[in-house]
């Protein structure tokens, strides 16, 4: 009660935290397919320093051989001088081709693991190979082609087999690389098709509950706000209207004390007492009505133990007209707290409903079923009485009596269903049905929270 | 405010006419002040000397005009209407105050009548019953209405509520669980507990909310 005057819209500990959990929840969800998507690039990059190798030493290789054959070449041309020039060529080619290939190992992507072999290799390929070219160059200039053909054969094979060696091991290794980025790729895109809808699920669930919750709380602010407002009229009719009756009637009282007792008044006097006695009524209704207006929870009753009283009182006061029908409230399931609000509306509706029964349905028993379910709380309210007809129903009830369009209208501005089933000479029956989360203080918010865990751990387990 | 006359301007009004009874209206409302002004000036014994509206200036207007008997409502703002009593009585131990209120309930009453008041009268009968209750307060007897003393009958034997309990009692009924309850009143939960063990027994209540019923019909706390 305390908080009927709140005007400002209040979000509460609780949607708060529901809003922070939805943040963290999509901001986590969003960081674990980033991560995953980190990893493929890393494995990309593998798979490409592995191939950039394999080219390199493919390059290489091709480079030794193509030497190999040009020497060989020259060899076989027997001119010292064909032989000086070209051999400065090849030497100055080989110098560039494996200084291409240190460049292209040292441009290799991060991470990438280079061949223990290769710079090895290369070490060989730059200090061998133009020392064969000087000793070959030395061989013609002395005119000893005999020995040249032999030791252009011999003496660089050794080179190309090292070079094989290293392209086999190299080439292993892309292959293995390969095969590792395909396993790799298939399990990220495995655990991204389970990130993805985990997230979004428990995202939906969680956003779900956060709008509901939000929807819930406008309607609670609504009916905290209109039942301030009650209680302030409530209290200024009190204080001014109820007073200022006080006072008229002791006015009239005062006036007929006044008139001295002749037959000449009496008629005067009449009218005055008419006029006290309608003075008493008028207050006794206003004092009703503002009572009426009073929240219901200020009591701090139960919903049966106030559906009890108002059907008891309706009975009382029915009595004078020498017919009262029997009345009963019956609970069934587990008692629960009702949110202090909405047990106010469902009060009133239902009082309604029953003051009804009592004024119009001439029924022998009256009954009012409360139902606690799991999830809803139901009311059933029935009579024995004449019934409505259909039409009428249909039509909204009629002005002036049935007021089923208010009914309707309260059953609607708290989320809820009210249903009427009757039929002329039958009775009839209304059910009004609130969902459990709308209803119920402690109960919803274990619900709520069971479903959190549950959404986390699924979270988890991706 | 005061429909004070030169008429009955202090003790010089008492000695001219001995018979009249001079009385002071005490009450935040305006029209129910002027109703009580007729009611009073339609008798030919009886003449309202004074009005206030308020606690702080009913003591003000009984120390200039000395009324016999002083009509007071409970509920004001400012200082309200036992707070007046008290101020008045200490004062003045021979007042006679009616006390006329809207509220019911047997701890109302007692408080009312604790503080010294001599009649107490609902609003609601004040026509019926105002003059012969001031002539019977001014032949020094204290009147009830009958179904108010009936309801403190009811609950004389009844142990009273201490102040403190009340305080609990009012935090109950502004929907306080015992932890909240603890936290305002500065003191242990396991106390909370057993004034509210002490609440319920007093009271007969079965539970805290039947406690809460009981005290505001009682008057033992408002809403």
């Amino acid at each position: 009660m305390g908080t009927a005057g709140t005007s400002s819209f209040n979000l509460g500990p609780r949607l708060t935290l529901t809003f922070a959990t939805l943040i963290v929840l999509i901001l986590g969800g969003n960081a674990l397919v980033v991560s995953q998507f980190q990893m493929t690039r890393n494995e990309t990059d593998r798979l490409t320093g592995a191939n950039q190798q394999l080219i390199a030493v493919l390059r290489l290789q091709a480079n030794v051989l193509s030497f190999h054959r040009r020497l060989d070449e020259l060899a076989r041309s027997m001119d010292v001088s064909r032989l000086v020039t070209g051999a400065e060529s090849l030497r100055g080619t080989l110098r560039e081709q494996t200084q291409q290939t240190r460049t292209a190992i040292a441009n290799l992507p991060s991470g990438t693991v280079v061949d223990p072999l290769f710079l090895p290799t290369l070490d060989t390929i730059d200090v061998a190979l133009p020392g064969e070219i000087d000793a070959i160059v030395e061989l013609a200039k002395s005119g000893d082609w005999g020995a040249i053909q032999p030791r252009v054969a011999n003496e660089l094979s050794p080179n190309e087999d090292q070079t094989a060696i290293l392209v086999d091991s190299i080439n292993r290794q892309a292959s293995g690389e390969l095969a590792r980025a395909v396993e790799e790729t298939r399990s990220i895109q495995r655990r991204i098709l389970i990130i993805v809808p985990a997230t979004a699920l428990a995202t939906f669930f969680i956003a779900t509950f956060f709008g509901w919750s939000i929807a819930r709380r406008f309607i609670e602010l609504r009916l905290q706000e209109r039942v301030g407002e009650r209680l302030r009229i409530a209290r200024e009719l009190h204080d001014t209207l109820l007073q200022s009756f006080h006072g008229l009637m002791f006015q009239f009282q005062a006036a007929r004390n006044m008139l001295p007792r002749r037959p000449e008044n009496e008629n005067a006097m009449k009218v005055l007492d008419e006029a006290i006695l309608a003075t008493e009524e008028a207050i006794t209704e206003g004092r009703d009505a503002i009572r009426d207006l009073r929240p219901a929870e200020i009591t701090q009753r139960n919903l049966p133990e106030l559906l009890n009283a108002a059907g008891h009182e309706l009975a009382g006061s029915q009595e004078l007209n020498g017919h009262s029908p029997n009345f009963r409230v019956t609970v069934e399931g587990k008692q629960q707290t009702l949110s202090p609000m909405l047990q106010d509306e469902v009060y009133r509706i239902s009082r309604e409903v029953i003051r009804n029964a009592f004024k119009h349905a001439v029924a022998s028993r009256i009954e009012v079923e409360i139902r606690y379910d799991e999830d809803q709380l139901r009311l059933r309210i029935r009579d024995d009485g004449k019934g409505i007809d259909p039409k009428i129903l249909k039509a909204g009830g009629q002005s002036g009596h049935w007021g089923i369009p208010g009914i309707r209208e309260r059953a609607e501005r708290i989320g809820s269903r009210l249903q009427f089933w009757s039929e002329v000479g039958a009775g009839t029956e209304v059910e009004l049905t609130v969902p459990a989360a709308m209803a119920y203080e402690q109960r919803r918010d274990g619900r709520r929270f069971r479903l959190f865990r549950r959404a986390g751990s699924d979270e988890q387990r991706s | 405010m005061a429909v004070d006359s030169g008429y009955s301007a202090g003790q010089v009004a008492m000695s001219s006419v001995p018979s009249m009874i001079r009385i002071l209206s005490v009450d935040d409302h305006p029209l129910l002040r002027k109703g009580i002004a007729s009611l009073i000036n339609a008798e030919p014994d009886m003449k309202l000397v004074a009005e206030a509206s308020n606690g702080e200036e009913a003591i003000e207007k009984f120390r200039v005009h000395r009324p016999d008997v002083t009509l007071m409502d409970l509920q004001m703002p400012g200082l309200n209407g036992i707070e007046a009593i008290n101020h008045i009585l200490a004062e003045f131990p021979d007042a006679l105050i009616i006390v006329l209120t809207t509220y019911q309930g047997d701890a109302q009453v007692l408080r009312a009548l604790r503080a010294g008041a001599r009649g107490y009268i609902l609003k609601g009968h004040v026509h019926r019953e105002l003059l012969e209750t001031i002539h019977s307060v001014m032949q020094g007897r204290k009147r009830i209405p009958p179904d108010i003393a009936e309801e403190l009958a009811e609950h004389a034997t009844d142990e009273e509520l201490s102040g403190r309990e009340i305080d609990v009692l009012r935090l109950i009924a502004g929907g306080n669980s015992n932890k909240q309850i603890a936290d305002q009143l500065c003191i242990a939960e396991t106390t909370v507990k057993s004034h509210v063990a002490n609440i319920l027994s007093k009271l007969s209540a079965s539970d805290r909310s039947h406690a809460v019923t009981i005290g505001l019909k009682r008057g033992i706390i408002e809403v």
